[in-house]
């Protein structure tokens, strides 16, 4: 049973876009001819009072969608959970009514300050058990599930007893909290420490996937750094296919954060995973395999 | 993966070591180092291989934490960011990352405190560039606070228009939130639009939001002066046409020119008709 709705494919919201996609929301002449089928939006950046960032979201959240997507929860951190973070996030939250709400598996502030960053955590019963007891606390308050994301990494604790998979499947075990598959960062982090990506994707619950996140990357040489300055490369493709054909049609989206291209490039790109999805989710049931459920066209006529 | 041990560090030390680390303006190894500790103390406690060793690792973060912090700075203050070049910009914002750790969880604010220590330095640090850049450094912040603060409906011209005297008289005045009056003892018109050294002659800038424009302009005009200081408390028309009509009867004889009443009021009329044309006020 499907935990989180296949809302179709979506891009991540970057004020570059904020003009195009409302006039181009608005020109569809129907929900299926929109080039989006739903937006993530960065939480922190529109816990504020007012401006061009609250209206524009006004504005959208009307049209389709909305997904919030946090990078300070900072659920892994020995500091106390951050009140007025959680306090702005819930109340966001009332406001955009999302489909959802994310943030990453990390830690990213010590000593009451902040890096503004996504470290890793160690994999280890004591780290899981810190984590599961906060994402408790977080789904509480906030009063729905949370989707947890995979960062990508450039080191690993040599005290972990446990895969970044184990972990996170452990996780979901221990706190009915959903994932946010973040493929990129699984091919990042797979280079990085030379373990392989296809036991990444079948390491995880399949129901637990509600979200995937599709981005670009850099090739430092020594190891690949997840920068979101470039169009998806073809390897993170190949493992999109092999994680549609995992756990079929789910919501996914297009991260790019830095050069950020014209609009119609990052829709190219989320059609291009509309179209793999369908290929993959087609091929599937010809093949006589279980039913499909959510399939990118589906998405569309959802909305 | 290697099992646990009793000798496993607890999260809050991996925590505090690595943060201290990552954090460290010198980078890993010399901060290692400053700790009386060699690159090999990282090596029991993160997984290297021969690609990346331990320390080189880390220093992924420590690079990532400083330049994703210096690229939202530079940012947030091109101009200081132009005035003082780009290595003085990163050696300002060193140091200002290590008087000031950034402790909110929005990235938004990570620039809050910076005109606060470019205008007073912690003790054993010599104050940055020129004498005005503090200033330039408040404004720009202000640009950035004002573009996404609360909202308000502006007050309408119409809805002044057909108010008898009375009903003008007792009508509030409440400038919008999304404003900020500051005084500078520099003009900072001409470096703000990118050239020179400013006028070190005191300014007082109006710096607000219309629409999605955050807009500054300098108020010349002593009497506009008076009614904008008048006007950041709770106020009525006619306590601010009081206030311009007590600016000039508290001028100097000889200063003064002859009072004109219906000019004076003209004037203050003007003066709010701007207001109300810049969406500087805030609707009932």
């Amino acid at each position: 049973m499907r935990r989180f709705p296949h809302l179709g494919h979506g891009i991540g919201l970057r004020p570059p876009h904020y003009q195009p996609l409302l006039q181009a929301l608005r020109a569809a002449p129907s929900p299926a001819e929109r080039p989006v089928d739903w937006v993530e939006i960065i939480s922190e950046n529109f816990m504020v009072e007012g401006g061009n960032p609250r209206a524009v979201l006004r504005r959208l959240r009307a049209e389709i969608p909305v997904v919030m997507h946090g990078v300070s929860l900072s659920v892994g951190s020995v500091d106390p959970l951050d009140e007025r973070y959680l306090q702005a996030l819930a109340s966001l939250a009332d406001e955009v009514e999302p489909a959802w709400i994310s943030d990453h598996l990390c830690w990213s502030s010590f000593g009451g300050h902040t890096g503004h960053d996504l470290w890793p955590l160690p994999f280890t019963e004591e780290a899981l058990e810190h984590v599961a007891s906060r994402v408790h606390v977080v789904q509480e308050r906030l009063r729905r599930p949370l989707l947890i994301e995979n960062v990508s990494s450039y080191l690993q604790f040599a005290h972990s007893a446990l895969t970044e998979w184990e972990f996170l499947s452990a996780l979901v075990a221990r706190t009915g909290c959903g994932l946010l598959l973040d493929v990129n960062n699984v091919f990042v982090s797979a280079h990085n420490h030379g373990f392989a990506a296809q036991a990444f994707l079948d390491g995880v619950p399949p129901d637990s996937v509600g979200q995937i996140h599709l981005a670009g990357h850099r090739d430092e040489g020594t190891h690949l750094l997840d920068t979101h300055d470039h169009p998806v490369c073809d390897g993170v493709w190949e493992l999109y296919r092999a994680a549609v054909a995992r756990f079929g049609g789910v919501a996914t989206l297009i991260e790019r954060d830095d050069d950020i291209p014209p609009l119609e490039e990052v829709v190219a790109e989320s059609d291009r995973a509309r179209r793999l999805e369908h290929e993959v989710l087609a091929a599937r049931q010809a093949a006589g395999g279980r039913a499909v459920t959510g399939t990118a066209e589906a998405g569309r006529h959802a909305v | 993966m290697p099992s646990e041990t009793r000798q496993a560090p607890s999260l809050r030390d991996v925590q505090e070591l690595l943060y201290d680390l990552m954090t460290a303006p010198s980078g890993v190894a010399p901060a290692l180092a400053a700790r009386g500790l060699g690159r090999a103390a990282l090596d029991g406690l993160i997984a290297g291989d021969e690609r990346l060793g331990a320390v080189a690792r880390l220093d992924i973060y420590a690079n990532m934490y400083f330049f994703r912090i210096l690229d939202v700075l530079r940012e947030e203050f091109p101009r200081v960011s132009a005035a003082l070049g780009a290595d003085a910009f990163h050696d300002l914002i060193t140091d200002y990352l290590l008087a000031e750790r950034p402790a909110h969880p929005s990235l938004r604010e990570v620039g809050g405190r910076l005109p606060g220590f470019l205008r007073a330095p912690p003790p054993g640090q010599v104050r940055r560039g020129p004498p005005w850049l503090a200033e330039l450094a408040a404004l720009e912040r202000t640009h950035r606070e004002l573009f996404d603060a609360r909202d308000a409906e502006p007050l309408a011209l119409a809805a002044l228009q057909g108010l008898t005297a009375e009903a003008f008289s007792t009508l509030p005045v409440r400038l919008i939130p999304a404003q900020r009056v500051l005084v500078h003892a520099f003009a900072l018109s001409r470096v703000w639009q990118g050239g020179g050294e400013p006028e070190e002659c005191p300014e007082t800038l109006l710096v607000w939001r219309r629409g999605t424009t955050v807009h500054h302009r300098a108020v010349v005009n002593d009497a506009e002066s008076a009614m904008l200081r008048r006007a950041l408390e709770p106020a009525t028309l006619a306590d601010l046409c009081q206030v311009f009509g007590e600016l000039f009867s508290e001028a100097p004889a000889a200063e003064a020119p002859p009072r004109d009443d219906g000019a004076l009021a003209r004037e203050a009329f003007q003066i709010l008709a701007r207001w109300v044309d810049d969406g500087l006020l805030a609707g009932a």
